[in-house]
């Protein structure tokens, strides 16, 4: 009898987990989107679409472009959406555009609002955006009694949209830090509702430029108010470096204090998005063929970039070598401050999340339009330079603030540069073959390993590190070229190395000496058109290290690329009838970059 | 507590302003009699409670109270100097009529109002039923539901069996399914493994068409089905997908619709609320613009 009671108790707790193992689905979101109460989305003709509009959209509704005024539609709606507006003059410049609002009747209101009505509304930005630029706010745009009933409206609208279960809203605002034109921005949002929400008011960087001001604003509101925050760090290829510095605000060299600090904030980074791609560059990375993807190095006051290659290759700008340094600093300080996640965000200042290719909303709805590829945007760009990217992939139990922050926080998540490239990846010490094909492939990868976003230590004994990986098309978008795994590590001296293998690839192609003939491209530029007649639905493996050392820090993330498809810029050309533009590619490998799991030595 | 004039003339700045601006003009407006009166500033615990919130921007109401109790005599002292300073500095300027015609001060006053409109608005704000069906009944194309479909499916992968063979095990696999009654949740024990989903909840037409092509799903939401039959519930097919071929045992199927009110009353309650804020707000504007007669003149210098 009781070995009978036992036996099932067993088989209940195995089955138990197995079914929780398998448990996790994926879900798509932005966790960086601005609407027309932005400044430079509302200067940048964003003027009609506000959060409300912003969450139709990412539910499949239709909305009206806010410069065209046609009628626009995600192609695959989103399963969630932070509206991250800057905290910097939120909700002002609409008012300004208002010569009655309270905030034209003040004197520098009164000087922008009368460019305005010049018509030299790019003239009023920079005016505008050189206050924010030498952190000089203007003290009547800033008081509590104009923000907060903006903020309130924004906490709102996050309420209304959020529907447990089937669509999530988070609310959230962006921190603008740009501290001699170098590029901090930080995304924060929080899992509470409305009524925490409005507990406060969003730190901006008026108050302060520095992270560090900004963690502790976090940490003193969290314990006020009961919110929990996570802090995303916007893509770091504008950041002159500063991004993943080795020094702190205050040019110190990071402290211990510091690393744990930034590490409880701020688990994971924006590694692609409409400004360009941050994995890595080929000046950083010469052996990697794939590199210097969608580049994008203009810096936002100006002053540096203005051509196409304006900013030096910095190691404090891009994941991939942020990621190695992570590694250095740890073996130094005994603590990681760069252990990030990787994901994809829009940041689009067109109101609306639309990153897909044949149907990207632009940077600001000018460049949404294919004249406006052409069109001066931020100092230095034209609608061209900019990607039609990116989003974020989560792992989660359910579709819920809650059970998306905790993915979030334990890193279960990873980036795309668009389309909805479905990527497992589990590190372990016993995968074999077999688990690559088994049906259920998540659940032996959870019984047997951890997900991408976690921890490995201590190697047993004459063990390597094994991957798991499988990674699945956009049902709507192009097959599958390759995964790759990227590895980081440290050397005995504390220098970091990468290194990427080729690990699995499309159409029976063979892998020798990690070299791989090219997938091929099907893109027809006349068209605009592509066919899936290359590359694969499905890619899965399993990967042993075969230079695994159980004695050096390591970090391994995949990459997937997808077969090369036209780029939003070809779609323009093909549109208006044109050459294709000079100067920008016609097709791109679009990818997906996974979470990294760590190895530390015991 | 009271502070006399006497001790506000102390202060540099104010000395300066008084005897540069108006200082006589004030008197005599007020009189002799009134200076007591007038230049008088009470300091009671409610006014430098709400002082120090202002100065603090403190959100919890007992926290506050805690801290301003908690205060040392010194810190009080700092605190109530703090506040006679802001209302003395704040009254002279009134008085010296340094608020008339300043924008910003104009501006703040007309925000003030209205946010005590939008107060008001809000708290007037009553959706009737009446008023709800009516908004309803104008705004019904928002509530829209699409159909929608519960199904699970057994997959035979073109790729791997090729396309007669995936064909011919799905054609077999079928008679096996329905002969043995395998249920929905055990038909993930058979086929082969599908590049998405195995369960597909509540998905839409344009959902099941991007995962397993137009025709198919064009097929799975016409076939034979009821939801209130388990007749009908049965492993049907083969269906063939851009991937291979499938075996579908449905569990439910909507079709398109608006709902009925009642479904969707809570968010069709929200929606007209907030019509209704904005209209009472505008009405109520309108109703201060009207108390004013206004006069143009010719503005055409």
């Amino acid at each position: 009898m009781m070995n009978k009671l036992l036996l099932s108790a067993v088989c209940l707790a195995i089955s138990t987990g197995y079914v929780n193992a398998s448990e996790t689905n994926l879900y798509w979101g932005d966790t960086h989107l601005h609407t027309k109460l932005s400044a430079d989305a509302f200067l940048m003709q964003e003027r009609t679409l506000g959060p409300d509009d912003a969450y139709r959209y990412a539910k499949g509704l239709p909305v009206v472009n806010a410069l065209s005024k046609h009628r626009i539609k995600i192609g695959t709606p989103l399963d969630f959406l932070m509206v991250t507006d800057h905290a910097e003059y939120v909700g002002v410049v609409e008012q300004l555009f208002d010569s009655k609002s309270q905030i034209s009747q003040t004197p520098f209101g009164k000087k922008l609002s009368g460019l305005i009505e010049q018509g030299k509304e790019r003239a009023a930005f920079f005016e505008l955006l050189a206050t924010v630029n030498s952190n000089s706010p203007n003290k009547d745009f800033i008081t509590e009694a104009i923000r907060k009933p903006i903020w309130h409206d924004i906490v709102d609208a996050a309420e209304r949209h959020n529907d447990p279960g089937k669509f999530t809203s988070f609310i959230g605002w962006e921190w603008s830090s740009l501290p001699n034109g170098s590029n901090l921005h930080r995304i924060i949002f929080m899992k509470e509702g409305g009524e925490i929400g409005k507990k406060f008011l969003p730190y901006s960087s008026f108050e302060s430029n520095k992270p560090e001001d900004l963690w502790k604003f976090l940490d003193k509101t969290e314990k006020e108010t009961g919110a929990s925050f996570v802090a995303i760090p916007h893509n770091g290829n504008i950041s002159k470096g500063k991004m993943f510095a080795e020094i702190d605000s205050e040019g110190r060299p990071l402290s211990v204090q510091y690393a744990k600090t930034r590490m409880r904030w701020e688990p994971i980074y924006e590694v692609t998005q409409i400004k360009g791609d941050s994995e890595t560059l080929s000046a950083l990375s010469p052996n990697d063929e794939f590199a210097e993807f969608e580049t994008y190095n203009h810096a936002l006051d100006g002053k540096a970039g203005g051509n196409s290659h304006g900013l030096p290759a910095d190691k404090g700008d891009y994941a991939r070598t942020a990621l190695m340094r992570g590694l250095e600093f740890d073996k130094k300080l005994g603590v990681n401050p760069f252990k990030i996640g990787l994901i994809g965000a829009s940041d689009s200042h067109s109101g609306v999340p639309a990153v897909e290719e044949d149907n990207f909303g632009g940077k600001f709805p000018i460049d949404s339009r294919p004249m406006g590829k052409k069109a001066d945007l931020t100092p230095g760009t034209i609608g061209a330079d900019m990607s039609a990217s990116g989003l974020a992939g989560v792992w989660a139990k359910e579709n819920t603030r809650e059970s998306l922050m905790a993915a979030f926080k334990r890193r279960e998540v990873y980036g795309t540069t668009g389309p909805r490239i479905a990527v497992r990846m589990f590190a372990g010490w016993d995968f074999n073959n077999q688990d690559s094909s088994a049906k259920d492939l998540a659940a032996v990868g959870y019984q047997k390993g951890v997900p991408m976003g976690g921890d490995l230590t201590a190697a047993p004994k004459g063990k390597a590190i094994s991957l798991l990986i499988r990674a699945v098309k956009d049902p709507v978008d192009g097959n599958l070229d390759r995964i790759q795994v990227v590895k980081g590590w440290l050397d005995d001296k504390g220098n970091s190395h990468e290194k990427v293998f080729n690990v699995a690839v499309s159409d029976g192609r063979k892998i020798s000496n990690n070299k791989v003939k090219a997938v091929g491209n099907t893109v027809d530029i006349k068209t605009a058109s592509y066919t899936n007649s290359i590359g694969d639905v499905e890619l899965a493996t399993t990967w042993t290290d075969p230079e695994f050392d159980p004695m050096v820090r390591a970090f391994y993330y995949v990459r997937v690329l997808q077969i090369p498809t036209p780029r939003h810029t070809l779609y323009a050309s093909v549109a208006l009838n044109e050459a294709p533009q000079k100067g920008y590619p016609t097709s791109i490998q679009e990818r997906a970059y996974s979470s990294p799991i760590w190895y530390t030595p015991k | 507590m009271k502070i006399t004039v006497k001790r506000f003339l102390k202060e540099p700045l104010i000395y300066f302003l008084l005897i540069g601006g108006g200082f006589f003009i004030a008197f005599d407006y007020y009189g002799p009699s009134f200076v007591d009166e007038q230049q008088t500033i009470v300091v009671d615990r409610t006014s430098l409670l709400r002082f120090m919130q202002q100065k603090t921007k403190a959100v919890d109401q007992a926290k506050l109270i805690r801290s301003f109790d908690g205060l040392s005599i010194d810190k009080r002292q700092t605190l109530i100097d703090a506040y006679v300073r802001e209302q003395a500095l704040y009254r002279e300027s009134k008085a010296l009529g340094l608020d008339k015609g300043d924008p910003i001060i104009k501006a703040r006053a007309i925000q003030n109002l209205e946010f005590i409109t939008q107060d008001y608005s809000e708290a007037v704000t009553r959706v009737t039923d009446k008023q709800l069906e009516s908004y309803f009944a104008e705004n019904k194309e928002s509530y829209y539901v699409e159909p929608f479909v519960t199904f699970t499916h057994v997959f035979f992968d073109r790729g791997s069996n090729g396309n007669d063979s995936a064909k011919n095990l799905a054609e077999k696999k079928l008679t096996e399914l329905n002969n043995n009654k395998v249920s929905f949740s055990e038909g993930i024990g058979h086929g082969n493994r599908f590049p998405y989903h195995v369960n597909y909840v509540e998905r839409t037409p344009d959902f099941v068409a991007s995962h397993f092509g137009k025709s198919m799903a064009d097929k799975v939401f016409a076939l034979p089905f009821s939801n209130t039959s388990t007749d009908t519930q049965t492993w049907q097919g083969p269906f063939e997908s851009p991937y291979g071929y499938h075996l579908v045992m449905l569990s439910r199927r909507e079709e398109g619709r608006t709902p009925a009110l009642v479904d969707v009353a809570g968010q069709v309650f929200q929606d007209a609320q907030r019509e209704q804020i904005r209209e009472n707000l505008e009405k109520t504007y309108q109703g201060i613009i009207d108390t004013y007669s206004v006069i143009i003149e010719d503005i055409n210098g």
